[in-house]
Formats: structure tokens, C-alpha cells, sequence
């Protein structure tokens, strides 16, 4: 008897384009999909429980590793929520604040450039991934020089960072591209002056680009919303909401920067939204380097050398470079945190895919996937 | 949260350092509440979880309200205490389809069933786990057994 | 060739056709080298990196390294392959490549077999390789390569229709499907006597459609890694996996060599001779002084100029430098450009493609037609293909 049938492909956990162990059980109907489910563990390593064996400050190393390519914003969740729970007992000297800042920026462009990067390579254009790859590099060279680690730090501490910046990283305004892994000045300046622009020009006006990412995977506002995006995803539906303006913690509030929105909500947009966001973390990188050259000063603060915070919880959210990254501290009094709670933005995203997939072409399962920008050590923690 | 002490007079409010609120309701009022707070404009779930506490478990759920013109509402937490053998709690997962996999995670992670959740199963350990609920305190077992997977499960 | 002579005619047959295949087949592994290498360096050089460095001067000796580690690997044969299918199919993909090498012309009388029906055959051997693509996919028992081999399939013959398409203008101006004929009906004036100019629609067409004939990005839809992990050659390793690749390389330089042929004049070029007497005349106007060296010069170049060895040579050496502006082109295209969707690339096929194509025929038509009829007209098909180009524009 002839029949048709919907072929079940498993689409890793090897694959070249699942960033990493990432599988998806996907239906499709010749070209098309039809149903699509994550399937995801893979990189589960006990975070969670792990933390709740460790003192406090043991626990920021764990949470590089959670979103490794965002890996100082992950700290300065988790520093924030337990400062926050000592109440005033710590308080954070403002340099520190600008120090957390400035990098936590300089961290979001690299991962919003990785993201794109990575987006563009999964289009199958090879070649904005090794440009991505380029101007990340220099940001490592300068991260490495600051903390001493390229890419899992363990730099912010609470009650501060771990050491302040050392000499001549700041540099001067007018330093060029020449001295773009030197300084941050010539960094920010080197990418103001190349890197934007050439991703708007080479990819985002790329007319194949802009046919593979428009009117696919459109995700509306209030969709967003129930499905608790965040981050460019939520913003790229439309919805002008970012924690750093709308929850502002740390300094973000003595800050100037805008909110890129999309329109229509389709993966064209949350890339807009990317692109326009590095322009803005360099302005928000620009205003941290004017304070810092001015205003020397102690980068740590009194804090006693066993932590202890007292009974409380707190649920701390900050604007992570993925999304909206929190987590839910417990403490009992002890020297260990009683719980530890990690919401990731990747991993609530992940949840989008049975809903966008269906009705596309398996070509956009990749663009979708890149356009809501997974990084499984995130999603399985 | 006024809108919330009108109607649970009775329950628990607390307030975090951060400013969040939390309330702790009894189990069978947990719909009540949160749809209470979904009518208030809670319509965001930040987070499920739950918390050990040896005696009981604490489920939290964690709402937020996005409205692009406010600044600094405060998250508000809705706690429910409940048995650590058998736990069973309404689902949220329809209310708040984001809330789907948090869900599944505290099921995965501490044992406690949600009544018409779509797709109730485990999420980071495999399907065939079987050495129990690891964030549970008197997780102990470190090598459990894992039967052969015949099928995956699906859901359709 | 006295000896040759003696021969009885079927041992001519036989041994040439044995020499020409050996020769082509040489021919082709030699293309793939450079061509394999030179996409590494491109797109290390597009890409801001080295590219291999440490094999030889500058790393030029990869490719070999490259094969002599494809060789000694391990064979995977995977269960629950439909053996046959899954062996031969690499074999039937390189074995088609070669063959458009057969017809090309490298110079006056210098080719493999001179077929009256060249541009039909071109169509014909396409044919051969959609089997292979499919045969590798379905043999496979895989799903990512069964995926791959439908869309190599559907693309391949779509844009077999487009390709041809594009051809038959040039086939109306130069009046035979034989490619020798082709090439010498450009000879006329120069390089301007090239069908790129009066078949400029037909040109971009052709590269077009070509690329997508050869599974290029952007339209490397059958093996789109970062889709379907290898597409129609998953499943393959080892020497296997390297027929694939070779036919791939192979393939390029086939079709840019018949790009060359049909649009960039292929061998025509100047030859040593020619080039030794324009420099000879040259010299001679410098004055007095250099009046010997140049008239040396110039006779020396006259001298050669009948020889058939270096005109030959000088055939092919134009011919090269020509597919391999091709090759560049096409590699520049894969290292710049995103993949395109399926429906995208079928829309760009049927819709757009063709009926261009269909156009440029009546077009061609049409002005042949005036050209002939109305002998003499200050109308030159090519000025008015162009200026009506840049109208559509």
C-alpha cells in the first residue's frame, strides 16, 4: 500500500550548526517542517547542585561557565544577588561599579558579535564568523590583560573586582586602530569606526541575507511575552523593555543609551537588534572610560573574610547579553548559599522553536535557531 | 500587591531585600492567585522553582509585569508549601506557555508533579533516570541504574 | 607520425582514444590540485587569515598531503547501505566531470574529440551527474543525505533547462554546436569579437545557472553543511568522500572552461609570435637606436609564428588564464555570499531565470534577423543588447 509519510530527522546532538550539544526532533514534510521539539541535557553538569556544596564566593567560577561566551555578565549576576542579600552590610565601592560595567559591556559585544557571527555561518556566509572571530580577539587580548582569563574569568568578587585596571589600559580618546588590542579607548574606536559598520554593510544589507531572514520565525509581542522572552528576542518582537532600563541595577542608571526595537518580530530583527545593541554598549563603554580615568579609588570593599550572608532570599534579574539572566539565592546563614537558582535566558528561549519552526523550510529551523542565539551551557547549566 | 492582600487576607507576605514580594498561599488557592496576579498584569513568568527545606518543599514561581513605561516594578513570588513525597500542583504551563519548561525542570530537579501540563516528563536527565529527583537534599545516589532506552517519548 | 600511419585504424582509435583519456584524466587531477589549493588560500585571503603554510613553499604542496591521507584512511562502509548504489555512486560523479573536458577546445585542431554536437553533449553529461548526486543519497540510508539528494535533484534539472537555455544565443550567433566552431566565430575583431558582449544577458545567466549546476554557494543546497551536515555525502570517508570532492573541482573547471569557450573567445588570444612581432614593431618606433634589436625581435616573432607547438601552447595558456578567472570568480562568490532557501532558488530558477533566458533567445533572434536582412545597418547586436541592458537595469 502507498502511503506518505512525515520523516522524523534528528537534528544533532551531532550537528554543525546546534552551538553546541543541542538535539532537535524535527518532522518534515518533503522541505517542510511540521513539528519540532528540542530535545536538551546533553551538557547537564549539576550547577545547581554543585553550588550548594560550595561557600559563596566558589560559586562565581561555576557561573562562568554557565553562558561561557557571556561569562562576566553571568558573575555579575550572581555577585549582585549576594551583595544584595548581605543588604548594607557590603557596600560596593562606585569604581568597582564602572569597573563591573565597562566590562560586562565590553562582554556584550563580544557575544552579540559571536552571536551574529555565528547566525551569518549557519546562512551558510563562512566568512563574517572568522571576521567576528578577529574583532573578538582583541577584546580577549584586552580581557586577559585586565583579569588574566580570555574567556572564563572569575574577575568580579563581592564587594568589588578582583584587582583594579592595569596601567595605560584605558588609554587616550585619540588611540586608533592600531592600538585596538592595546587599549580600550582604541578599541571602542575601532569599532565604531570598522567593525559596526562593516557588519551593516557586508551582512545586514546583504540582499540574500535580508531574503533568508525577513518574514521568518515572526514572533509577536504578545507571544513574547507569554513565552517570557527577553533580551534581543523580546525586544526585536517589539516590546521596548530592557532590565537595565526598566529594573536598573548597579550604575545603569547614571548612564545614557537607547533601546533598539524591531517591527515585525522575524529573525531579521532580533539581528537588527543585536547589531544596533553593540553600538549602544560602546557608548555605554565610552561614558565608564570618562568616569574611570578621572576618578581613582579602592576597587574592593570591606568585606569579612568568611561570607555569611544572613537569612534571606532574593531574586535578582539583570539584562544578560542573551536575555534576561536571574538567579534565586537561598541562604541560611551558612558559609554555603542553601540554594542557588539559575534562570537562563537561553534556556526559556529555547522553548520558542515548537512554536516558530512549524510551517518553514528546514533552512530557517538553522536561522531561527541562530536568530534566538542558544548557547547550550547555558540551557543545560 | 494590594490587589493580592484584598483577596488572600489570610496569606503570608513578605518582602524581599530587593523589594520583591513574596506570598505564600495555601495550595489549593496556588490557581487562584496566580491567575489573580495574570488579571493584575503579571502576564510574565520569570522563573519556576522550588525549595528544599527537609520538612517541605516550597514551590516559587516567580512573576513579573512588562510594561515598557514603567520603571522598577518589583517581581512578585508566589510561594506554595507542599509535601516532599507526592507533591502535586496546578500547572501554569497553559497560563504561561514560558513557564512549560521551568516546570518540567522543578519536576526534574525536585519531584513535583503538575496536574494538565502539556508535556509533563523530565528535561536535563534522560528518560530512563531513575536514582530519583537530584535537588532534592537527601539526593545521595551518585551511580544509578540506567535501563536501556527502548523509544523516546514524544510529545505529539 | 609516419609510424602512426602505419597503424590499422582501429588500433588508432583505441590507442588515441586511451592517450586522450589518460591525458584528460590528468589533466583533471592537475586542476583539482590548484583548484583545491587556491580555495584555500582564497579564502584564507578573504577571510583575513594564512591558509596552509607549513607543506611545502607556502603550504602549495597540501593537496597532495591531503590525498595521500584521503588514501591510506580507513574504507567506512555502513550498514544497511544499498551497496551497489553506495560504491558506485562517487565514481559515476567523477567520471561525468571529466567528460565535459572531453570537447573543450585548447587550441586550432587541439582537442580530445571534436564533437558536432558539443553543446547538446555539455546537457547530456549534466544528466549523469544528477544520478550520481542521487544515487549517493539514496544509497546512503540516510536521512540528511536523502534530504540532500532530493534538493540536488530538483535544483540540478531546473536549472539544466535555465543553463541550456542561456546557451542557445550563443549556439544562434556562431551558427554550430560545435565548440571549435564557437570559438573561431569569436575570432573576428579582437576581443571584442567575444559573444560576451552581444550574449551579455546569456553570460550572466549562464554564471548563474552554472553555479548552481555545480552546487556552489550560494546555491550549495544538496550538501548545505550547516543544514544537513554534508547532504548527499554524508555517509561517505576515505577515498570515497575525495571522488566527491574531486568531482566537484573537476566540475568547476570544466564548466569555466566552457564559460571561456563559449563567452570569453577560449583559446583565441594573442600567441608568442604575435606578441614577439607587435613587440618587435614597438621597439622599431623608439628610433634608430634600437632599430636592430626590434627588427630582430619582430623577425624572430615571424618566424614562430606558424608553429603549431606554440600556438598550441599559447591556446592553452589563454584558455587557463580564462577558466581560471572563472574559478576565481566562483570562489569569490562562495566565500562572500549566504546560502540561499530552496523555494528561493527554485523562484530564482523558474521565475526569473528562464524566462530570461526565453527572452534573450527572441531577442538574439530578432537581431540576427535585422542584422541580416538589413546588411549594413549601423546597428551592432552587441551595443543594442547592451544599451537595452542597462535600460532593464
Amino acid at each position: 500500500m502507498e502511503r506518505t509519510q512525515e520523516l522524523l530527522v534528528n537534528m544533532g546532538p551531532q550537528h554543525p550548526s546546534t552551538h553546541g550539544v543541542l538535539r532537535l526532533m524535527v518532522k518534515l514534510d518533503g522541505e517542510q517542517v511540521t513539528w519540532c521539539e528540542p530535545d536538551i541535557g546533553y551538557l547537564h553538569r549539576c550547577f545547581e547542585k554543585l553550588s550548594e556544596q560550595k561557600t559563596y564566593p566558589q560559586v562565581i567560577p561555576f557561573t562562568d561557565r554557565t553562558d561561557y561566551l557571556a561569562a562576566l555578565l553571568n558573575e555579575m549576576c550572581y555577585v549582585e544577588a549576594v551583595e544584595k542579600l548581605f543588604g548594607d552590610a557590603i557596600v560596593v565601592p562606585e569604581r568597582a561599579q564602572y569597573i563591573r560595567v565597562m566590562m560586562a559591556e565590553l562582554q556584550r559585544i563580544t557575544s552579540h558579535l559571536l552571536a551574529l557571527g555565528s547566525m551569518a555561518m549557519d546562512l551558510g556566509a563562512v566568512t563574517p564568523f572568522l571576521y567576528c572571530w578577529r574583532d573578538r580577539e582583541k577584546i580577549y587580548s584586552l580581557f586577559e590583560r585586565i583579569t588574566g582569563g580570555r574567556m572564563l574569568y572569575n574577575y568580579l568578587r563581592i564587594g568589588g573586582v578582583r584587582n583594579d585596571l592595569p596601567e595605560g589600559i584605558i588609554g587616550t580618546p585619540q588611540d586608533g586602530e592600531d592600538k585596538a588590542d592595546k587599549t580600550i579607548w582604541g578599541f571602542i574606536n575601532y569599532f565604531d569606526a570598522y567593525v559596526y559598520p562593516q557588519w551593516k554593510e557586508l551582512v545586514t544589507g546583504n540582499r540574500i541575507f535580508q531574503y533568508r531572514t525577513q518574514k521568518i520565525g515572526v514572533l509577536t509581542a504578545e507571544q513574547a511575552i507569554a513565552y517570557a522572552a527577553s533580551g534581543a528576542v523580546l525586544r526585536g518582537s517589539g516590546v521596548k523593555w530592557d532590565l537595565r532600563k526598566n529594573l536598573p541595577y548597579s550604575i545603569y542608571d547614571r548612564l545614557e543609551f537607547d533601546i533598539p526595537v524591531g517591527k515585525n518580530g522575524d529573525c531579521f530583527d532580533r539581528w537588527w537588534v543585536r547589531q544596533e545593541e553593540m553600538f549602544q554598549s560602546s557608548r555605554i563603554v565610552k561614558q565608564c572610560l570618562a568616569w574611570l580615568a578621572e576618578n581613582p579609588g579602592p576597587v574592593m570593599a570591606k568585606v569579612p573574610r568568611v561570607l555569611k550572608p544572613p537569612k534571606g532570599e532574593i531574586y535578582h534579574r539583570i539584562e544578560g547579553a542573551r536575555g534576561e539572566v536571574a538567579c534565586y539565592v537561598v541562604s541560611d546563614g551558612g558559609t554555603n548559599p542553601y540554594k542557588v537558582k539559575w534562570r537562563s535566558p537561553a534556556f526559556t528561549h529555547l522553548q520558542l522553536m515548537p512554536l516558530l519552526c512549524p510551517g518553514h523550510k528546514v533552512a530557517d529551523i538553522i536561522a531561527i535557531l541562530g536568530s534566538i542565539d542558544v548557547v547550550l551551557g547555558e540551557v543545560d547549566r | 500587591m494590594d490587589f493580592l492582600k484584598e483577596r488572600f487576607p489570610e496569606a503570608q507576605f513578605e518582602t524581599h531585600v530587593n523589594g520583591d514580594t513574596e506570598v505564600l498561599v495555601p495550595a489549593e488557592r496556588y490557581e487562584e492567585a496566580v491567575r489573580a496576579c495574570y488579571d493584575a498584569g503579571f502576564t510574565y513568568c520569570s522563573c519556576v522553582t522550588a525549595i528544599d527545606w527537609q520538612d517541605r518543599l516550597t514551590l516559587v514561581t516567580s512573576l513579573a509585569r512588562i510594561n515598557p513605561e514603567e520603571v522598577g516594578v518589583p517581581n512578585l513570588h508566589i510561594k506554595v508549601d507542599l509535601p516532599r513525597q507526592g507533591a502535586r500542583i496546578w500547572s501554569i504551563a497553559n497560563l504561561y506557555p514560558g513557564a512549560n519548561w521551568h516546570e518540567r525542570e522543578t519536576y526534574d530537579m525536585y519531584g513535583i508533579r503538575f496536574d494538565g501540563h502539556p508535556n509533563h516528563r523530565r528535561i536535563l536527565l534522560p528518560d530512563n533516570w531513575q536514582g530519583g529527583h537530584p535537588l532534592l537534599k537527601d539526593f545521595t545516589d551518585r551511580r544509578p541504574k540506567r535501563p536501556r532506552l527502548v523509544r523516546h517519548r514524544f510529545a505529539e | 607520425m609516419e609510424w602512426w600511419n602505419s597503424l590499422p585504424p582501429t588500433a588508432q582509435v583505441w590507442l588515441g582514444g586511451i592517450l586522450k583519456g589518460s591525458l584528460i584524466l590528468v589533466w583533471g587531477l592537475l586542476n583539482f590540485a590548484i583548484c583545491l589549493m587556491l580555495e584555500r588560500k582564497i579564502s584564507a585571503w578573504i577571510q583575513n587569515r594564512v591558509g596552509p603554510w607549513r607543506v611545502g613553499l607556502w603550504g602549495w604542496i597540501q593537496p597532495i598531503a591531503d590525498l595521500i591521507k584521503l588514501w591510506v584512511k580507513e574504507y567506512i562502509h555502513p550498514n544497511n547501505v544499498d551497496k551497489w548504489l553506495y560504491l558506485i555512486a562517487p565514481f559515476i560523479g567523477f567520471v561525468t566531470a571529466n567528460l565535459v573536458w572531453l570537447i573543450v577546445p585548447f587550441g586550432d585542431k587541439f582537442i580530445a574529440t571534436d564533437l558536432e554536437i558539443g553543446i547538446i553533449f555539455i546537457a547530456a553529461v549534466t544528466g549523469y551527474d544528477v544520478i550520481a548526486t542521487f544515487m549517493a543519497g539514496w544509497g546512503s540510508n540516510n536521512k540528511y543525505s536523502l534530504l540532500g539528494a532530493m534538493r540536488g535533484a530538483a535544483q540540478l534539472i531546473s536549472y539544466e533547462i535555465t543553463m541550456v537555455m542561456s546557451l542557445i544565443g550563443v549556439v544562434m550567433m556562431a551558427g554550430s554546436l560545435r565548440l571549435s566552431d564557437i570559438v573561431l566565430a569569436q575570432q573576428e575583431r579582437g576581443f571584442l569579437g567575444w559573444f560576451l558582449f552581444p550574449q551579455a544577458i546569456g553570460f550572466i545567466v549562464y554564471l548563474i545557472a552554472s553555479l548552481a549546476e555545480l552546487n556552489r554557494a550560494p546555491f550549495d543546497l544538496a550538501e548545505a553543511e550547516q543544514e544537513l551536515v554534508a547532504g548527499h555525502h554524508t555517509e561517505y570517508s576515505g577515498m570515497r568522500w575525495a571522488m566527491f570532492m574531486l568531482a566537484e573541482y573537476i566540475h568547476l573547471a570544466a564548466w569555466s572552461a566552457i564559460a571561456a569557450t563559449l563567452f570569453l573567445g577560449g583559446w583565441s588570444g594573442p600567441t608568442l609570435g604575435q606578441v614577439a612581432a607587435g613587440l618587435g614593431n614597438v621597439l622599431n618606433g623608439f628610433g634608430a637606436f634600437v632599430n636592430p634589436v626590434g627588427t630582430a625581435v619582430a623577425d624572430w616573432g615571424m618566424s614562430i609564428m606558424g608553429s603549431t607547438v606554440l600556438n598550441w601552447i599559447a591556446g592553452v595558456f589563454w584558455l587557463v588564464l580564462k577558466t581560471y578567472f572563472f574559478i576565481f570568480l566562483a570562489m569569490w562568490i562562495r566565500w562572500t555570499l549566504p546560502r540561499v532557501r530552496i523555494d528561493q532558488l527554485m523562484d530564482l530558477g523558474w521565475k526569473f531565470l528562464l524566462p530570461v533566458s526565453l527572452f534573450n533567445i527572441f531577442l538574439t533572434g530578432t537581431l540576427r534577423y535585422v542584422a541580416v536582412t538589413f546588411d549594413g545597418l549601423p546597428i551592432s547586436i552587441g551595443s543594442f543588447t547592451m544599451r537595452l541592458l542597462g535600460w532593464w537595469l
